[in-house]
């Protein structure tokens, strides 16, 4: 009798312990960068699904995608799941979205960040959404600082589709956090300014996506172009990690750690 | 000479010139007539060497003409098809230039000053002089026909082959064509045209070829050619006075 | 050459020159000059390595456009003919992704222009079979159509199928038409069947010539329609594929060249292809030098402005043939 006593009440003390957590949602992700935050924040048992990207090479925590339901990012798969929230960057329509807001379903949404600052935002923001504010806060307090320094050199970001980032971008946000001038200046995302390359060759030339897809290198690449070629073997060449770059998430510290190191 | 041996032609499977057997010779005014799919345009292509014979041959000069090379061939062979085809504004005389191509001529300005005179001659043969300078696209149907002629006859071909010159021609202009190929035949070319208006055939030339479903049914001096047996069996009409028609009984 | 010939040729070497001397970096007239002529190496490296191949390229793709364009309207008999209205230049450019996607472009990059000119002259092949003998207009023009919309559904299907989200980008480059970036070994990669094309089309000038009234006509003339038919269609396939795997798919030029300069020759079939080559020519190093100084904060693409100025050119064209009585 004392035993059952007993039991009844741990029973209850259980009860009452899981009414004392809030309830975690379950999630699933609409695209590859929205796949990352929920890889990285939510319990496993949270994720209902998470998208047909998640598993790629350029998924950063693609690994942990292994085992889990990769579904495509349309209404009715995901309806079909019946998850208490999706979380997004860029994945599904604006109709869709109606859909899960009349199904009850809550939408977090991915911001756009310029700086670490709106990394940490962000990754905040969905932690709380997921229910996971305590592994959002451990993540961005496990996020690397490098030692400030003054900026003497200036990097340039490269990609073999001609495209740089100057500043207000989050590569742009990289290269301060690495101490480095960037020689692309103003005006966001741009193609290269090959001719003003030449002028003023940068000292650090970050490359991103060059070595990427071998298989599809494409004629048009800027990357096969003789005078950037020349540009690069002058410079000191930085390969970033490209799946730590196409998204605000917590990772792009460690990106910026990374690229302090190598300058070492 | 242009001779047509047992020559039976076959399109698209069906016999349009079955066993026909016909010479075209120097100074000679030959007219082919007969109804509508009789094998007229097919027998004139036949001899302009532009469809292979199923059995027969067709010899030019005594030759097999499938022996001659392209440019042997245009060079003795000038040949007007019924569609007078028009894809560019091109000028009249760079229209009649053309006719020097199987002696590698151009545009009439790149031509040499012989060759020009030639171009020059036909124009005025086709009373075509005065259109010159006036794009093909814009001539009327008349005077595209004068065009085109002048072109054949820029050719300066011993064999002159006409399908329907005087078609869509107003009556003076028929007289006009008709004794321009006249006045070739003088000069000891032959010339072969395939004409409907059997009247204008008649007046005109030496001798008529009627053709009925791919085969000869004369061939003879105008008269005896028209009989009223044919005029009746192939043509369905029977001549009454002054040269007209009516319908006769099959 | 003829007069109009060697002012088009001289506007094309105005246009090049000015497109060496002119843009982004901020460099004077004569810095520029000087520079060039070896007292700056990074000027000198501007100059000649990256501004020279890149204007060639814009060049070299007008020239080549505004020659088959000529050739291709001179055999079909009719001035909307061309490159792009029949799909041919779609069909080189899903040549070029489909060498590219299976990886082709990785064993040898010279697999891609291979795959642009056969693509080129497998279209021109459909067209012949199934636009008929006779080359009716209204049905070229539909089969062109279909062609241009299975190439662009087989194109969208790659870019479906794209390994990564990032090389889309590229892909866009196939389906609208640039020279940005072109360096002279890509040059080189082409010129030898660029030439081989314009030599094959060339040739085909005085039969073109005598089929303006026909191929009945042009058989009897001696001039072999089916010679010229074949020379035409492979050195359009050489022409486009080239140029489609040194620019991408650039419209309108190939219709609208011949157009311009066909009136000042005298509307003779033979004596427009030079002259059309060289209007492509200079029209496209002109419209690239625009592209180039444009103030945009994107750079335009080449063959967005090709478009924008060519496709109401084309319908002027289009309209105005309609109304002639033909």
């Amino acid at each position: 009798m004392k035993r059952l006593g007993a039991l009844l009440a741990a029973g209850v003390t259980l009860a009452a312990a899981a009414q004392s957590e809030p309830a975690r949602p379950t999630v699933v992700s609409l695209d590859y960068c929205a796949d990352q935050f929920v890889l990285g924040l939510a319990d496993r048992d949270q994720i209902l699904g998470v998208s047909k990207d998640a598993d790629k090479a350029f998924s950063h925590l693609r690994a942990r995608a292994d085992g889990l339901r990769q579904v495509r990012a349309s209404g009715e798969d995901v309806i079909a799941l019946r998850p208490d929230l999706v979380v997004r960057s860029w994945g599904g329509s604006a109709r869709d979205l109606d859909f899960y807001r009349r199904f009850g379903i809550e939408v977090a949404q991915i911001g756009y960040a310029q700086d670490i600052e709106g990394v940490r935002r962000e990754t905040r923001a969905i932690g709380e959404a997921l229910g996971r504010s305590a592994q959002a806060e451990s993540l961005i307090r496990a996020m690397p600082s490098p030692a400030p320094r003054s900026a003497e050199r200036s990097a340039l970001y490269l990609t073999p589709g001609g495209v740089t980032a100057g500043e207000r971008t989050l590569v742009g946000a990289l290269i301060h956090a690495a101490a480095l001038e960037n020689g692309a200046g103003e005006g966001g995302w741009q193609s290269l300014p090959l001719e003003r390359l030449v002028l003023a060759p940068p000292a650090v030339a970050l490359t991103a996506f060059f070595e990427f897809d071998t298989d599809a290198a494409d004629h048009w690449s800027l990357s096969r172009h003789p005078v950037l070629n020349r540009i690069l073997a002058d410079a000191q060449r930085i390969r970033l990690d490209e799946t730590r770059l196409t998204c605000p998430a917590w990772f792009v510290a460690q990106e910026a750690a990374a690229i302090a190191e190598a300058l070492e | 000479m242009i001779e047509a041996i047992a020559l039976s032609v076959e399109l698209r499977g069906r016999g349009a010139l079955n066993n026909v057997g016909v010479a075209l010779k120097p100074g000679e005014f030959l007219s082919v007539v007969g109804p509508n799919g009789a094998g007229k345009t097919t027998l004139l292509r036949a001899f302009a060497g532009l469809v292979e014979p199923s059995s027969g041959e067709v010899r030019l000069d005594g030759r097999p003409l499938s022996e001659a090379t392209s440019t042997e061939r245009a060079r003795r062979i000038a040949y007007l098809p019924q569609e007078r085809e028009a894809a560019w504004a091109v000028s009249v005389e760079d229209v009649a230039a053309l006719g020097r191509h199987p002696w590698g001529g151009g545009a009439y300005r790149a031509l040499p000053p012989g060759q020009r005179k030639i171009v020059d001659l036909a124009l005025d043969k086709t009373n075509a002089a005065e259109l010159r300078g006036r794009p093909l696209t814009q001539l009327s149907g008349g005077e595209r026909a004068r065009a085109h002629l002048a072109r054949a006859l820029a050719v300066e071909a011993a064999h002159l082959l006409l399908d329907e010159p005087c078609a869509g021609l107003d009556p003076r202009h028929q007289i006009d064509v008709m004794g321009a190929l006249a006045r070739e035949c003088a000069d000891g070319r032959a010339v072969a045209v395939v004409l409907h208006d059997l009247a204008l055939a008649a007046q005109w030339c030496d001798r008529i070829l009627v053709l009925d479903r791919g085969a000869v049914v004369q061939d003879a001096a105008p008269d005896r050619a028209l009989d009223a047996e044919t005029l009746r069996r192939v043509f369905g009409v029977r001549r009454i006075e002054d040269g007209r028609y009516a319908p006769a009984e099959r | 050459m003829t007069r109009l010939s060697l002012v088009l040729a001289a506007l094309g070497l105005l246009a090049t020159a000015l497109s060496c001397l002119a843009g982004s970096a901020p460099l004077t007239l004569g810095e520029t000059l000087r520079g060039a002529a070896g007292a700056d190496p990074a000027v000198a490296t501007i100059v000649w390595e990256i501004r020279a191949p890149r204007a060639a390229a814009a060049w070299l793709t007008g020239a080549a456009l505004g020659l088959s364009g000529a050739a291709l309207q001179g055999l079909l008999r009719n001035p909307l003919a061309g490159p792009g209205v029949l799909g041919v230049s779609a069909f080189a450019s899903l040549g070029a992704v489909v060498a590219i996607y299976f990886g082709l472009a990785a064993a040898a990059i010279w697999f891609v222009p291979l795959a642009a000119m056969a693509f080129a002259g497998l279209a021109v092949l459909a067209l012949i079979a199934l636009a008929g003998r006779r080359l009716d207009t209204v049905r070229l023009i539909l089969v062109g159509v279909g062609l241009s919309s299975f190439a662009g559904a087989l194109i969208s299907l790659a870019m479906n199928l794209a390994p990564n989200p990032f090389s889309l980008s590229d892909m866009v480059n196939w389906m609208l038409g640039s020279v940005a970036n072109r360096a002279w070994p890509d040059i080189g990669l082409v010129a030898p069947t660029l030439a081989l094309g314009a030599v094959l089309t060339l040739a085909a000038g005085p039969s073109l010539r005598a089929l303006s009234l026909g191929e009945d006509v042009a058989a009897s003339l001696g001039a072999a329609p089916a010679r010229a038919r074949l020379l035409v269609m492979m050195g359009s396939a050489a022409l486009i594929g080239a140029s489609v795997s040194l620019a991408g798919a650039i419209g309108f030029v190939g219709v609208v060249a011949p157009h311009a300069v066909r009136p000042l020759v005298r509307h003779d079939p033979a004596a427009v292809l030079l002259p059309s080559a060289l209007a492509g020519g200079a029209a496209l190093a002109l419209a690239d030098l625009f592209v180039r100084l444009a103030p945009f904060d994107q750079e335009l693409k080449l063959g967005v402005a090709a478009a924008l100025i060519g496709a109401p050119a084309f319908i002027f064209i289009a309209a105005r043939l309609s109304k002639a009585s033909r």
